[in-house]
């Protein structure tokens, strides 16, 4: 951990309301991307963000360096987030369903060659709506671990602290999660090339 | 089209795809992989689109946050008495 952090740390701890508006500058932008991704709506995404916010300035003399302070309010954001969409729709997959492979296809879909090369930054509104469907269609394991390590940008075990599970969990729902997504893009590229 | 013949090395490769991708395998398996790679249209392909797949994810690019939420987010905080008045803009 650096020492700016800590020091940031031990101001919280000493209820220093300067240090909580630091937080805020420092984490915001970040807490407020993962909220949204995990929620999908605007509204739902600001309220995670508040409520991660209060509970850390409040809940800071619990705060155990044993992670950063961005994992911890990631992790508080994403418990947050995940436990609003349960609310909304129950689930009745358990995640050991989920962990032996259930509504995700281990077998490769459509294998033909896309009609693209991303590098070119070809990124139309019609393809990023489909790619958020995509994502939106995970299930809720799966999506967490693919929004918090290749769209958030954690390492592996960075997402493994936030979603308390091992790191090799991890990289077996990002795994299955980029499969997915990769099936879902193909279907589409190839149903717009047979249709062009 | 599909996999139209997988065969024990492609489900091996399948099973490795992930950690191939993002540069996490030793490099003898890498080497094996490659190997079976310029052998196998079929993985080829699945492994060019699973790449595509997460350069263009990682193309969008982080959220911003509406400078909107983010007064709400000061408001509500000082309201709280978490934390100060939030900084001149």
């Amino acid at each position: 951990m650096k020492d700016d952090e800590i020091q940031l740390i031990h101001a919280l701890q000493n209820g220093d309301r300067a240090a909580c508006s630091d937080l805020v500058e420092r984490y915001a932008g970040q807490i407020y991307g993962v909220a949204l991704r995990l929620t999908r709506h605007p509204n739902e995404a600001e309220e995670v963000l508040q409520e991660t916010f209060i509970a850390a300035c409040r809940g800071v003399e619990d705060f155990q360096a044993r992670s950063s302070l961005g994992t911890w309010l990631y992790r508080i954001a994403t418990n947050n987030g995940l436990m609003r969409m349960r609310r909304k729709l129950p689930d009745v997959v358990s995640v050991e369903d989920l962990e032996a492979g259930g509504f995700v296809n281990l077998e490769p879909g459509e294998l033909s060659p896309w009609p693209i090369e991303p590098e070119e930054g070809m990124l139309t509104e019609e393809l990023r709506q489909q790619m958020a469907d995509a994502v939106d269609a995970l299930p809720d394991t799966l999506r967490t671990a693919f929004v918090l390590r290749d769209l958030e940008g954690l390492s592996t075990d960075e997402a493994a602290e936030v979603l308390d599970i091992s790191p090799g969990a991890v990289k077996v729902r990002l795994h299955r999660a980029r499969l997915a997504l990769r099936d879902s893009l193909s279907e589409y590229f190839l149903g717009a090339r047979s249709l062009g | 089209m599909t996999h139209t013949h997988p065969t024990p090395e492609c489900r091996s490769l399948l099973a490795k795809l992930s950690d191939y991708l993002d540069g996490d395998l030793e490099q003898a398996i890498c080497d094996q992989i490659e190997a079976h790679l310029s052998e196998c249209e079929d993985c080829r392909l699945m492994v060019d689109t699973t790449r595509k797949t997460l350069v263009l994810y990682r193309s969008v690019g982080r959220v911003e946050i509406p400078a909107d939420t983010l007064d709400r987010l000061w408001e509500t905080l000082q309201a709280k008495g978490c934390t100060s008045p939030p900084p001149e803009a």
